[in-house]
């Protein structure tokens, strides 16, 4: 089969009527979240996890799906008119989007950011079409071996992602690769870890970690801060068109964004934060005249909000097709996979063809209803902005709750949310990101059960991990990013890119 | 070097949970060769990982920082937990619509400047729209009231 055909098999998925329902949902509630501080795209796909377990599998990932992608363009709305960054990958475009706004350029800012997000979303799509399936038949010819080190690249990777101490990120994927060994033991079936409880016999549930870990922990952060927010300022939008000499100068920085985008998504802990930063950075450096940067240029628009798209976007290839997350997002899909039962892994596009390539057109047909929804519905959104937390935290708690509850009809999964809510808030609080400890949850089963497989292979040698060539390419590049990380240089830049994130 | 009370906190978190790890591992579980790896293996490669990180941390500390108990949300996060614990054991007594509604509620009065009636409002309001979308727009197997109130 060629690619027309898949892409075909895809779009008969994506365009029946109940897909294009939970495609447009996914979007609108992405949109929504994204417009809303204090409520990422995480923490509701987190809440809405448990949702996902009644519908049809390609219908749930197609809705997270979107819930993830739409987010990135609402953000931008916020990020713009109101210098709140709903979403951290929009972080950046606040920088010259609102100063755009201040000058009176709102339309043309978020029209800029919207085309730039609908043509990389777009470039994105295709590439995950392209490369997918080439990167699933090199996947089929690694041994246990290559997929260890596979993952302990994606786990070292997602370190660039936390913020702060390289060590206290290490450390909490290793506590996450520790709750990851609760439940049974797959090759004697010995139970470990559950302490006599019947309950953590097929271990700690995914729901609930996320849902403790990132909603209700975020809850008690967002609750910290005593008495009301003040009204935010709303710029006026004004006529959206774009002049022709904006478009002109946007075109490149729109290109160059989504590759950094689309390269950076599909490295193990990359994504939409890290490629908005990054496209930044860059056109900042290429500028012939770089002090426009901050004032309002419009390069400063168009590039981090292509890149954080396409990257939202390709960051879908290693999950889709080796089944290794490259952050706590794409953990979660996972985690949506596992609760339908579908075997993350090379084997999802040929069991499951119409949901791999089902979610692929539909992420096209998502972005197509999100220039829709955001650019004329623009005034709705920015009046969300006024919903107080007084009734968003109630009903997010509510959600989760009675979501993580239905997944099992488990009374046990809800002590289990308030246990990792505490310990995630703890853990915040003591400025250690929570994203390692899921993508370290998620995968370490993975990591033990290719670790073993690897270890009876060869007899017991280690030495196994080095003479395969691509497993110890692997294991050499996790090295350099750890080396990298702890350089001193490289330390202050990672700072100084956080710093804008706060 | 132990000033940084965030680090040496958090060191002392992870080298207590690495620690652990390691003696359940070791009193409960085989251990087995690298050859044929018994259950208790990789979780003791895991805890003892952890051990060292956690002490790595806990030296790790460069700036001085505090972290203070007292300072965190305490009526948040005691009434949101206990707002969760009243559903998880609510439920089966009660029934759907009581144990949300008494959630919603505790959780509204996590924020000290939610008044008695609004968060009463706010939990009529979205135990309707919790009820209809979980109950009948998911068609959830719960009964709306049980069995303790009679109905």
């Amino acid at each position: 089969m060629d690619i027309f055909s898949h892409l075909l098999l895809g779009a008969e998925v994506a365009f029946t009527p109940i897909n294009i329902f939970y495609c447009f949902l996914g979007a609108l509630l992405g949109t929504l979240v994204g417009v809303l501080p204090g409520l990422g795209p995480t923490a509701t796909i987190a809440m809405l996890l448990p949702l996902t377990f009644s519908i049809e599998p390609s219908s749930a990932l197609i809705m997270l799906a979107g819930i993830y992608y739409g987010a990135q363009y609402g953000g931008s709305t916020t990020a713009i008119l109101v210098n709140l960054p709903g979403e951290a990958s929009a972080a950046v475009t606040a920088i010259d989007g609102y100063r755009m706004a201040q000058q009176g350029r709102a339309g043309p800012a978020l029209a800029i950011a919207a085309i730039g997000s609908f043509f990389a979303g777009s470039i994105a799509t295709l590439l995950v079409a392209l490369f997918g399936p080439i990167l699933i038949l090199i996947a089929q010819q690694f041994s246990p071996a290559e997929y260890f080190s596979l993952i302990v690249l994606g786990l070292i990777s997602s370190i660039a992602l936390a913020h702060g101490s390289v060590l206290k990120a290490l450390a909490m994927i290793f506590m996450g690769l520790g709750f990851g060994l609760v439940g049974t033991d797959l090759y004697t079936g010995e139970s470990r870890f559950n302490w006599g409880f019947i309950e953590l016999a097929d271990g700690i549930s995914i729901v609930a970690i996320a849902v403790g870990v990132f909603g209700i922990a975020e809850v008690f952060r967002n609750l910290e801060r005593k008495g009301n927010q003040g009204e935010a300022k709303v710029a006026k939008v004004g006529s959206l068109m774009p002049t022709r000499a904006e478009l002109r100068a946007s075109a490149g920085p729109i290109a160059r964004g989504t590759a950094i985008g689309s390269l950076l998504g599909v490295l193990p802990g990359g994504g939409a934060l890290l490629s908005s930063f990054a496209s930044y950075a860059i056109e900042k450096k290429l500028a012939r005249n770089p002090g426009r940067f901050g004032n309002g240029a419009i390069e400063g628009v168009a590039a981090p909000e292509s890149a954080n798209n396409a990257g939202a976007q390709t960051s879908f290839i290693p999950m889709l097709t080796l089944g290794i997350p490259s952050n706590a997002v794409m953990a979660l899909m996972i985690g949506a996979m596992i609760i339908q039962g579908i075997v993350p892994g090379p084997k999802v596009m040929t069991d499951f063809p119409e949901l791999f390539w089902g979610i692929i057109v539909s992420m096209w047909v998502g972005n197509a209803m999100l220039v829709i929804l955001n650019l004329p519905l623009v005034g709705l959104w920015v009046r969300l902005l006024s919903i107080p937390y007084a009734i968003l935290f109630p009903a997010i708690i509510a959600f989760s709750v009675i979501g993580t509850y239905t997944v099992n009809n488990a009374t046990f999964d809800l002590l289990l949310v308030v246990g990792f809510a505490l310990l995630g808030y703890i853990l915040v609080k003591l400025e250690c990101e929570p994203a390692p400890l899921l993508l370290g949850f998620v995968l370490g089963p993975l990591l033990e059960e290719h670790l073993r497989r690897s270890m009876i292979l060869s007899r017991g040698d280690p030495m196994i991990f080095f003479e395969r060539p691509i497993s110890a390419g692997l294991l050499a590049i996790a090295a350099v990013i750890l080396l990298v990380l702890v350089l001193p240089v490289v330390r202050k830049k990672r700072e100084e890119v956080f710093v804008a994130d706060e | 070097m132990f000033s940084d009370k965030k680090s040496l906190y958090s060191g002392i978190i992870f080298s207590a949970l690495g620690a652990f790890l390691c003696v359940d591992a070791w009193k409960n579980l085989e251990i087995g060769t690298a050859l044929r790896m018994g259950p208790g293996y990789f979780p003791i490669m895991i805890g003892g990982g952890l051990l060292l990180l956690g002490v790595a941390v806990m030296f790790s500390g460069q700036d001085r920082t505090t972290f203070d108990l007292r300072a965190l949300p305490w009526r948040a996060i005691v009434l949101v937990s206990a707002a969760i614990l009243v559903f998880a054991y609510g439920l089966r007594p009660l029934g759907f619509v009581p144990a949300t509604a008494l959630m919603v509620f505790i959780a509204a009065k996590a924020r000290p400047e939610t008044s008695l009636q609004a968060a009463l409002l706010i939990s009529f309001a979205l135990t309707v729209f919790c009820t209809l979308v979980f109950i009948y727009g998911l068609s959830l197997p719960l009964p709306l009231f049980g069995s303790v109130l009679g109905v």
